[in-house]
């Protein structure tokens, strides 16, 4: 319901839509909550005049072109108008063809997130110039918070850096009815192909089946840019573009999430960061994470959650900001802030609702977990870790990739701990997890191996003893053969294996160059042959 | 637009979008009431004859005149350049050529280059629609030049793959350069890659092109007096506020100095009003004529009686004054526009809306709501540093000091804030955000 307080607004806003003087009226707001209600109001008072919808996050560039140009005597109502102002392009069209419009058109409605009013001055300004008016709607009342969830998900924003759906076997089974569908589209389906596949991507990554989801996104993206290359706004191109960088974050592959996002960043027009969609805020986040630059991490997480930007985030839900307080506790400890860390999970758990998904629980039982670890207390760790995996197996009793974390973290508390063999276990678990999810062969089952052994080297050496060690060795081995066959030379898990590799041999008292060299030498030929067959 | 003589027809004749040409009934001409401004000034500037406005070419065969226009939006820049092309636009003076450029040359990336293509386009326009009838010699070796380029360019795209510029069937006569002309302007409205080849080639050979344009400029020039269709060509390109970004009108006109330079010929530009403080830069290639907000009221606080008189002519060209409760409340509209027709058009849109189904005219009681609601929206984003500025100028203006310039004024100034009256060194603040609630509570007390 429109508040009294807007009341004069509504009726200004009626009796200036019915002027044939071709009104320029800027409707302030804090989302986009305003709109079906104020849409059905306007078809009633209204009933002749003609209204022009156009929701510029969802349309490519040349499409809201032609609509303004194209349809005539009629209203346009901008319902996301703030995308013009990410938009050079944009910009420079409505203060060009500002009076071209006043002599197709009835008027201008330019529904505009509060953020972007200030700056209108100075980039529209001469559309802003002979505004007729300007309402201040951000007193408009909340909707229920699954609608303004909707909302957002009509205007092109998106947040899927977590598993939304609780059950992987139903959600396997949507997917797979899913890819029928789209198997049965022809290439003529564009639009509707790009629409269902987002969809795909969602759900995949809910399964935690990273890699299809990674074949997928790239197929897309091939897809996408020769068509849309030059239409920044074109729906779901922030969305596949997430997913594709999302996947090869959580594969092992950073340093390709990082091109990724440097590329579409750079596509980007506008050139202030901060109205980027929160997508690739997040992104950022997390691929200065995985690139170890915590600080930068943390600050872009703080930019996100804390005053005075949390304007520019409204859209975010309680489990969206959930997920980037678990974050922002986990590059917090990474940077030794253990207070900071464990405040900012257990502020994540408090605005969880009950019904807040299973894996993201997980995930913030997991930094509880390492909060523990770091500080000594691994009883206590172990403790949140297995509250951690036991919120998975609810969801995913066949396992899923949060499990590889888990199974790590747990590892290595049981190790220091003092109980080695089920610190092996978990490390077993983990590496037969990763085989299964990923294949032997893949970038994440290396960065397990590395990991796992990272371990090792951390509580077996000295207390090992030489069958262990010689286990070890072999494990290396192995490591640098297959992701030197399989992975290109400059890959940061090669570079982390041989890095842990140069160090046991130097514990072997072995020079470390000598055998690298025989080890590339079986590389080569396993690269030039393939693998000998299984026996 | 017609006046209107119903409320229903208000709205109608107080469209913001169209300007008017001195033979509209609402044209109003407001140039005694602009303080220092006059536009005999620009006559001068011109070389133009005050008392008949003729020119004489003899005497100005050097002279030619770059001359930018500057003033904030909605002040009237644009009906002023229709005055002077309706009214030097003669046998005895200018034959002027009006380009839009905001209307017709449609792109993001503007170099000078461009708009001289435009320019030359729209003059071959503009002369073929007279009957103007050029020597073929000049026709021929413009349009040969042209055509050299057109190959040259055409051999540069066809070597990285890309389709070439249409030479198309030659035309006879002035159109075949308007086909080169519109050709290469299609060219740079087109793909980036395409605008910059075209570009890069026009550039190289500038000083070939400037020579062949003067040259052209000049036969057109003595065809025109042959003819009687006037004395020399005069440019007014409008629009160039409008259009590309603040980035790429300040290139166009700071940094392509040394090619506006080599252009001899008459032209009138808007200057945008961002770059009104480059004056003495520009000052140094042209001339500037700062185009003020009209006086409503001196220094000294005392009221123009005389601009007062032609705004009411301007509101009563537009509406009938049986639409208004009283003529205190026309002048109640016309002390808040500040001086800007446009700002003027804004209050009395919002104040008709804010009438009752039923009222029989304009009332003062809509009015003040009007007024209240667009002082407080003016000043919705001052910031507190802006706020510091205010307070200077309410400081000078109280002892009668001229406010000196600074960034923060610069953008007061262009967001419509702080207004500028005689030559740029009188300034007050609008009269809308004096009433708002955030000066009157920052800057009052």
């Amino acid at each position: 319901m429109i508040p009294p307080a807007l009341h004069t607004d509504l009726k200004l806003l009626l009796r200036a839509l019915s002027s044939d003087s071709f009104p320029v009226i800027f409707l302030e707001h804090q989302n986009y909550r305003h709109i079906p209600e104020l849409a059905q109001i306007l078809a009633e008072k209204l009933p002749d005049v003609s209204f022009e919808r156009i929701k510029l996050a969802t349309q490519a560039y040349e499409d809201v072109l032609k609509t303004l140009e194209n349809s005539s005597n009629r209203i346009l109502w901008l319902e996301d108008a703030e995308f013009f102002l990410k938009n050079p392009k944009f910009q420079t069209y409505l203060n060009q063809k500002r009076d071209f419009l006043a002599q197709r058109h009835r008027g201008l409605l330019l529904s505009i997130r509060s953020d972007f009013m200030p700056h209108l001055a100075n980039n529209l300004p001469d559309l802003y110039s002979v505004r007729a008016l300007s309402l201040d709607w951000r007193t408009y009342p909340q909707l229920p918070s699954e609608d303004i969830r909707d909302l957002y998900r009509n205007y092109g924003y998106l947040f899927p850096h977590i598993p939304k759906h609780g059950n992987a076997e139903e959600t396997r089974s949507q997917y797979q009815k899913l890819a029928e569908e789209l198997n049965a589209l022809s290439e003529d389906d564009f639009h509707l192909k790009m629409s269902l596949s987002r969809q795909a991507l969602a759900l995949l990554a809910d399964i935690g089946d990273y890699s299809e989801g990674l074949s997928l996104a790239f197929r897309l993206v091939s897809q996408l840019d020769p068509q849309v290359l030059s239409s920044p706004n074109y729906p779901y191109r922030h969305e596949i573009y997430t997913y594709l960088i999302l996947f090869q974050i959580l594969l092992g592959e950073a340093h390709l999430a990082e091109r990724a996002l440097d590329k579409v960043l750079s596509e980007e027009t506008t050139e202030k960061p901060r109205f980027y969609p929160v997508s690739f805020w997040a992104s950022q986040a997390m691929v200065q994470r995985e690139k170890r630059e915590f600080a930068k991490s943390q600050m872009l997480l703080a930019e996100m959650l804390y005053p005075p930007n949390t304007e520019q985030f409204p859209e975010l839900t309680r489990s969206e900001r959930a997920c980037l307080l678990n974050w922002l506790g986990a590059v917090s400890l990474r940077l030794g802030d253990w207070q900071k860390s464990m405040q900012s999970s257990q502020e994540a758990l408090n605005i969880l609702t009950e019904n807040g998904t299973n894996l993201l629980r997980s995930a913030i039982y997991n930094n509880l977990g390492n909060v523990f670890s770091y500080l000594g207390e691994y009883e206590q760790a172990i403790a949140n870790y297995q509250t951690a995996s036991q919120a998975i197996y609810q969801a995913h009793p066949e396992g899923h990739a949060y499990l590889l974390d888990h199974y790590l973290n747990l590892g290595f508390a049981w190790g220091e701990y003092g109980k080695i063999d089920q610190a092996r276990d978990c490390y077993t678990q983990a590496k037969l997890l990763a085989n299964k999810l990923y294949g032997q062969m893949s970038a994440k089952s290396f960065q397990v191996r590395n990991a796992v052994l990272r371990r090792h080297m951390v509580h077996q050496y000295p207390p090992a003893g030489e069958e262990d060690r010689m286990k070890d060795v072999s494990l290396i081995n192995g490591v640098i053969i297959m992701a030197e066959a399989f992975l290109e030379p400059e890959h940061p898990q090669l570079q982390e294996a041989i890095g842990i590799f140069e160090w046991y041999e130097a514990q072997l008292g072995r020079n470390p160059q000598e055998s690298l060299a025989d080890l590339a030498s079986i590389s080569e030929k396993i690269r030039q042959q393939g693998l000998p067959p299984a026996e | 637009m017609k006046k209107a003589y119903q409320l229903i027809e208000v709205d109608n004749a107080l469209n913001k979008f169209e300007a008017v040409d001195p033979d509209h009934e609402f044209f109003t001409d407001f140039q005694k009431v602009r303080g220092e401004f006059q536009d005999r000034e620009v006559y001068k500037i011109l070389n133009v004859n005050q008392r008949d406005l003729s020119y004489h070419v003899q005497a100005n065969r050097l002279n030619k005149t770059m001359l930018f226009l500057a003033g904030v939006r909605g002040i009237g820049k644009t009906t002023e350049l229709a005055k002077y092309a309706k009214r030097l636009h003669k046998a005895d003076c200018f034959f002027v050529v009006t380009c839009n450029i905001d209307q017709e040359l449609d792109m993001d990336h503007v170099e000078y280059m461009d708009i001289l293509i435009f320019q030359l386009e729209k003059l071959v326009e503009k002369a073929n629609e007279a009957g103007l009838k050029l020597k073929e010699d000049i026709i021929t070796s413009l349009s040969d030049w042209f055509e050299e380029r057109v190959v040259e360019i055409n051999r540069s795209l066809k070597n990285e793959g890309q389709s070439e510029i249409e030479m198309g069937v030659s035309t006879p006569g002035l159109l075949s350069i308007f086909n080169f002309a519109s050709k290469l302007k299609f060219g740079i409205t087109g793909s980036r890659e395409r605008a910059e080849k075209i570009r890069t080639t026009f550039k190289n050979r500038f000083n070939d092109f400037a020579d062949k344009f003067n040259e052209f400029i000049e036969r057109v020039n003595q065809q025109l007096r042959e003819q009687s269709l006037g004395q020399e060509v005069l440019f007014i390109i409008d629009g160039l506020e409008k259009t590309m970004s603040a980035d790429t009108r300040r290139k166009v006109i700071m940094e392509e100095s040394n090619r506006i330079r080599q252009i001899m010929v008459n032209a009138i530009f808007t200057l945008p009003v961002e770059l009104i403080k480059e004056q003495a830069k520009i000052k140094m290639f042209s001339e500037i004529v700062i185009f003020p907000c009209i006086k409503l009221q001196s220094i000294r606080g005392e009221e123009q009686i005389e601009a007062f008189q032609k705004f009411e002519e301007f509101v009563y060209k537009r509406i009938d004054a049986s639409l208004f409760d009283s003529p205190e409340t026309v002048q109640r509209a016309i002390r808040f526009s500040g001086g800007i027709p446009r700002e003027l058009l804004r209050i009395l849109e919002t104040a008709n809306w804010y009438l009752e189904d039923g009222d029989p005219v304009i009332s003062q009681q809509a009015l003040d709501w009007a007024i209240k609601r667009l002082s407080n929206e003016s000043a919705r984003f001052i910031t507190a540093e802006e706020i510091e500025e205010l307070k200077k100028i309410k400081e000078n203006l109280e002892h009668g000091k001229p406010t000196l310039f600074n960034p923060v004024l610069q953008e007061l100034v262009e967001k419509l804030i702080v207004l500028e009256y005689d030559d740029g060194t009188y300034k007050r603040v609008h009269p809308l955000v004096e009433v708002s609630d955030t000066y009157q509570q920052y800057v009052l007390s």
